[in-house]
């Protein structure tokens, strides 16, 4: 049981970690989204930063400390993203989701709406979970939830790198021959 | 001490996953640059209705392919100039299993062509055609250059357009040959 609720905890604190990161990076592509969702634009950007920090610091907060008040941010995060993509649903809308960084092909819809319950799911365990000690210190937790994040990104980096290569070789081809 | 060093190595995960997701958005805005210039390498499926399933004799192709188990044949054209950049990656000769028909406006654009990248008939093997007036590309149907028909059993099975020698290097029916011994009889080998 123990076992499962570290599971639990690994993955709510991986998705909220890497969403934060992303959001950090392209704070402006977020605030987009939210102008798109109706927020004022004078407001988005301070949203969205803020969105971003508590992502990041419930995150965090999940690996060091999970406690209640922790736990209700979380279902008040997962209750404004299933928000969100109701509002996309009902409008008809495409808006680019901007939930893992900028460029991803995603849009605000059903994800959100079908995520809503995994993370009600994920709250209902740790909240009732046995309070025993940890299995694992909060900084070994963090060090293995952050090195998956960054192994995951380094094999799409690689890949990316790979793809680049063969098209400038296909390029390096075309500029041979207008070189004659 | 450990605690701290746990906590490091957690933090500087944290940071390179930030710097990969960078050079990630960095490669896609380098293919999006690539898009827009026309300079990636992505074959396009031919659709060939009927052409698919006939002798490429029919076509005006020389007879020889209807007997080929396996065989590319590329149309350049005279004017193409990812056909002038795949000519030139040739150097006078073609690959086993490569036939080339040059679609060119007259006999001197022909020569012309052939005499820049230094293609004979010889060079050739004989696999080279000259089609001027285009009379095998009206046969087929075909507009666009250059573009790679498969043959497969004498009959044409499949056409893509060919982006580039990389690509064309790739669907060339090539032959992996066992490196045996005649002398050396099988069974001993197997037993090695």
């Amino acid at each position: 049981m123990q076992l499962f609720v570290l599971a639990v905890t690994v993955a709510m604190a991986a998705v909220l970690l890497w969403a934060g990161l992303e959001k950090v990076r392209a704070v402006t592509s977020f605030a987009s989204v939210l102008r798109q969702l109706g927020v004022p634009a004078a407001a988005a950007p301070a949203l969205a930063a803020s969105v971003s920090a508590v992502e990041l610091g419930v995150g965090l907060a999940l690996i060091y400390s999970p406690s209640r008040p922790a736990l209700v941010v979380v279902t008040g995060l997962a209750t404004a993203f299933a928000c969100a993509g109701l509002i996309a649903v009902r409008r008809k809308q495409r808006i680019a989701c901007s939930c893992f960084g900028p460029y991803g092909t995603r849009v605000l819809g059903r994800d959100q709406l079908t995520a809503f319950p995994l993370w009600i799911g994920g709250v209902a365990i740790l909240w009732l979970r046995p309070h025993t000690s940890p299995m694992i210190s909060p900084s070994s937790l963090l060090a293995v939830v952050a090195l998956s994040l960054a192994s995951i990104r380094a094999a799409t980096a690689i890949r990316a790198a790979a793809a680049a290569r063969g098209d400038r070789r296909s390029a390096r081809e075309m500029h041979l021959w207008l070189r004659r | 001490m450990a605690q701290a060093m746990t906590l490091a190595v957690g933090v500087l995960a944290l940071l390179t996953f930030v710097l990969c997701g960078v050079v990630i958005e960095l490669f896609r805005d380098v293919r999006q640059l690539r898009e827009i210039s026309g300079i990636l390498d992505r074959p396009l499926d031919v659709d060939l209705e009927d052409v698919a399933g006939t002798s490429p004799s029919v076509h005006g192709l020389p007879a020889a392919l209807d007997a080929a188990p396996s065989a590319i044949v590329l149309f350049l054209s005279d004017r193409c100039a990812t056909c002038h950049a795949l000519a030139g990656g040739f150097s006078g000769m073609l690959a086993p299993g490569l036939w080339v028909v040059l679609e060119a406006r007259n006999h001197q654009s022909a020569e012309e062509f052939l005499a820049r990248y230094e293609l004979t008939a010889t060079s050739t093997g004989g696999r080279l055609l000259v089609d001027v007036a285009e009379r095998i590309a009206e046969s087929i149907g075909l507009r666009t250059t250059p573009v790679g028909f498969r043959v497969q059993n004498g009959r044409i099975a499949s056409a893509t357009t060919v982006p580039s020698k990389r690509y064309l290097t790739s669907i060339l029916p090539n032959r992996v040959r066992l490196e045996r011994s005649a002398a050396t009889p099988t069974k001993e080998r197997m037993r090695v």
